[in-house]
């Protein structure tokens, strides 16, 4: 339990979104981006490559395409940013960017694969399984789950953000937010049920 | 099916807390290294997006031309509330023919012209900012050569730096400053007298019979609008004689 709060203080301290002034500081940036200092946008970049590239990481799979489905919303971003409604969250607007993106790159690739059946003949987790074994088996269930799911989980655990704020991302009620996450965490608690302590 | 309500309670049971912790204890991945280079480099314009008119010296590029747009627009808005009178912000007129006078184009040096970060900031967080930098017709109208000649730059930001301006901006009034009717009987007014215009604006006298409802209300009508493209009203409105008469009268209210 302590060890989850950490983690979420740390997220909270790295600040990968979501305070009023780093809001404020947001539009600044990109308010000299508009006024022609094109080097303005990358403390955005760097502000926010890391939670967006992870959320890229759960929804496609594959490092390289999560790493490109970055750059390009990034780039996308920029190439839009007289489009930015600077009453917005900038990670909201642009998480929606990456989000198209990786939508686009799931349907021009093949199909995500189907659960290994070894995630569900293995007899459970011996003393000697590895973490990463556990954690490829973590990453196939995640890439089992709907598109919609997997978003809620990423934005949650690998983002950071609390309810309110994927309810401000992804423009749905906190309840609805709560409503799929646990639904994707039900799942995946089948999906991994052999692993369950 | 009916969905039922999910509380913190149902997150956080036992039954979702062993998947949480699976999840949290793989963690966040590091981005690629590189990648904040490659999208900066990108941006820079290793694609060729970035550069739009090399031939015009290589400083003009996509963000500049809405720099401009943005710049323009807020200037046609400053000088539209020149002509219409500034709202009323809090206390009454004394306090907008005080913004009328700090807004006089003419009479600020670039020395003085030392935009704060804060009061940008200010700026860009208004309405009026998002509406300027997203209105494309206002942005097409505001664009051209002539009009971005007779709007001196450090002027259009000193302008937005003042409170009064920036409210004002963000007021309803923006909206009909904003008809494509008025914007462009003030850009063809630029266009064809600039000095002219300018001069009326920077008037003294000008500003202070702003304070006459009666006025104001007159200049801020359509059909004034588009007599300021008729270059003969123009040098009558800017006419000594006519300066004149309105600083008599605004002296007897």
């Amino acid at each position: 339990m302590s060890a989850r709060c950490d983690k979420l203080t740390n997220f909270a301290a790295s600040s990968v979104y979501l305070h009023q002034e780093q809001d404020q500081d947001d539009s600044a940036l990109v308010a000299k981006c508009l006024l022609g200092e094109p080097e303005a946008f990358e403390p955005l970049v760097r502000r926010y490559q890391r939670p967006l590239f992870n959320v890229a990481l759960r929804l496609l799979g594959r490092y390289d395409e999560a790493s490109d489905a970055t750059q390009n919303a990034f780039v996308k971003a920029y190439e839009h940013l007289d489009s930015f409604d600077t009453r917005q969250r900038f990670f909201s607007w642009i998480y929606r960017i990456l989000k198209n993106e990786c939508l686009n790159r799931l349907r021009s690739t093949r199909p995500v694969e189907p659960l290994p059946t070894y995630l569900v003949a293995l007899g459970g987790p011996g003393d000697a399984l590895e973490n990463a074994e556990r954690h490829q088996a973590l990453r196939t269930a995640l890439m089992a789950l709907s598109t919609e799911y997997r978003e809620v989980i990423a934005l949650r655990h690998f983002a950071g953000l609390s309810y309110d704020q994927i309810s401000d991302t992804l423009g749905i009620q906190a309840k609805t937010v709560k409503s799929r996450l646990f639904s994707a965490r039900q799942r995946l608690g089948e999906l991994l049920s052999d692993w369950k302590r | 099916m009916s969905k039922w309500r999910i509380t913190d309670d149902d997150l956080n049971s036992a039954e979702h807390s062993w998947v949480s912790k699976l999840l949290d204890d793989m963690g966040d991945v590091e981005p690629p290294r590189e990648l904040t280079r490659r999208i900066m480099a990108q941006i820079a314009g290793e694609q060729g997006w970035f550069r739009t008119s090399r031939h015009t010296g290589g400083g003009h590029t996509m963000v500049r031309k809405v720099f401009w747009g943005v710049a323009a627009a807020a200037a046609v808005l400053l000088i539209a509330f020149a002509v219409t009178g500034f709202p009323q912000v809090g206390k009454g007129i004394e306090g907008t023919i005080g913004a009328a006078k700090r807004y006089q184009a003419a009479q600020i040096q670039n020395d003085d012209v030392k935009l704060q970060d804060p009061e940008l900031q200010a700026f860009f967080q208004t309405d009026a900012f998002h509406r300027l930098t997203t209105d494309k017709a206002a942005r097409e109208a505001l664009t051209s050569k002539e009009f971005r000649q007779a709007v001196a730059d450090p002027a259009v930001r000193a302008a937005l730096a003042v409170p009064a301006v920036q409210q004002a901006l963000a007021s309803q009034a923006v909206q009909q400053a904003l008809a494509a009717q008025n914007v462009l009987s003030i850009q063809a007014a630029l266009a064809s007298q600039p000095a002219a215009v300018q001069a009326v604006f920077a008037n003294q006298a000008f500003q202070a019979a702003l304070a006459s409802p009666a006025l104001t209300q007159a200049l801020g009508s359509v059909a004034f609008m588009q007599a300021l493209s008729n270059a003969a009203f123009v040098q009558a409105l800017s006419s000594s004689q006519l300066m004149q008469v309105l600083a008599a009268q605004s002296a007897m209210q």
